[in-house]
């Protein structure tokens, strides 16, 4: 059963109709919370759960590498929902592959995508937060942002992007009550992983000190962390949610 | 809206923004004043909000294209925004 927590949010999460996406927008409603999300295709599981929560949850076409169209969602939600109070920035693309030889429109469609279309969502959103001068923005870097991992400088360099925009947005925003944090998550359990090979597989698990992979729930626990009063002083920071394998 | 009116919904907007930012009201601000922080009191981040706060009042941004940069007073935002308004109508 869903628990309504003491303030019911209305959250905005970019990219949430799968992955970990789609778990952090089950987790933000689970939690009572007033989800509202984007992505270029509605799928299946979304669609599902959408009809199972009709009244908490919400679905719109949009693409971040159109920013002609985040506008216009984000005044959608809005009429529905009321005013954004936290917005997730969760929607990227990988492309991986050894930069010396990776096709220029991939790289540029990375960089468009996670971080330009990204800081383009958070202007728009953020425009009307500080006019009511409170607001609460996270972002989901990765480990990628933090340590060399190869085959993914572009995707890496959004990453670390992105954490360099969650601090200075963290002070150009904190005048106004808008906090911005991020959250970098390491190896998760999901789909991607179940393309790892068991060997790749152990060996990472080898060098995490909790000795395991993340779960979604590791990472959904952070954000509601992060959502919430409890992180009320807390700013302009990168969490990262690895089982220690960067430490 | 005539350019006087356009003047007050600005100037208004203006002391709306150093009232909330400074929590003091009845800032002096004219026509003439200037921009700089020292003159008028408003950081970046307030101009920014003035900025945020017109487009809702009034339906438009200039800054989406036009430059900050070269803008000395009040007057000049004025100026600005009318030939915003006058382009969109």
């Amino acid at each position: 059963m869903t628990s309504i927590p003491d303030k019911s949010s209305v959250v905005l999460v970019s990219g949430g109709s799968r992955g970990l996406g789609l778990e952090i927008v089950r987790a933000l409603v689970d939690a009572g919370h007033r989800v509202a999300t984007f992505s270029r295709q509605l799928t299946a599981e979304l669609d599902e759960f959408i009809g199972q929560h009709s009244d908490l949850v919400s679905f719109r076409v949009g693409d971040l590498a159109d920013p002609d169209s985040l506008e216009g969602v984000v005044r959608d939600i809005e009429v529905q929902f009321g005013p954004i109070d936290v917005l997730i920035n969760n929607a990227a693309v990988a492309r991986d592959g050894i930069l010396s030889v990776m096709r220029p429109q991939d790289i540029e469609e990375v960089i468009r995508i996670n971080l330009t279309g990204t800081l383009l969502l958070t202007r728009s959103v953020t425009r009307k937060m500080m006019l009511r001068r409170r607001g609460n923005v996270i972002n989901i870097s990765s480990i990628v942002g933090i340590r060399g991992y190869r085959g993914l400088a572009s995707y890496s360099a959004t990453k670390a992007g992105l954490d360099a925009a969650t601090r200075a947005l963290a002070r150009e925003l904190g005048e106004v009550n808008i906090r911005v944090n991020s959250v970098a998550p390491g190896y998760l359990e999901t789909n991607m992983s179940e393309s790892l090979d068991p060997e790749h597989r152990q060996q990472i698990v080898r060098r995490t000190p909790l000795g395991r992979l993340g779960t979604p729930g590791d990472i959904t626990g952070a954000i509601l962390f992060l959502m919430s009063d409890q992180a009320a002083f807390i700013t302009g920071q990168s969490l990262v949610i690895d089982g220690g394998i960067t430490c | 809206m005539t350019r006087a009116e356009l003047e007050q919904r600005i100037i208004a907007a203006i002391k709306s923004t150093i009232a909330e930012s400074t929590g003091k009201a009845g800032a002096a601000v004219t026509i003439d004043s200037k921009l700089d922080r020292g003159s008028i009191g408003l950081d970046s981040l307030g101009w920014a909000t003035v900025i945020v706060r017109l487009e809702a009042e009034l339906g438009a941004d200039p800054f989406r294209t036009e430059s900050t940069r070269g803008l000395q007073t009040v007057s000049d935002i004025v100026d600005l925004y009318q030939k915003t308004l006058e382009t969109q109508s």
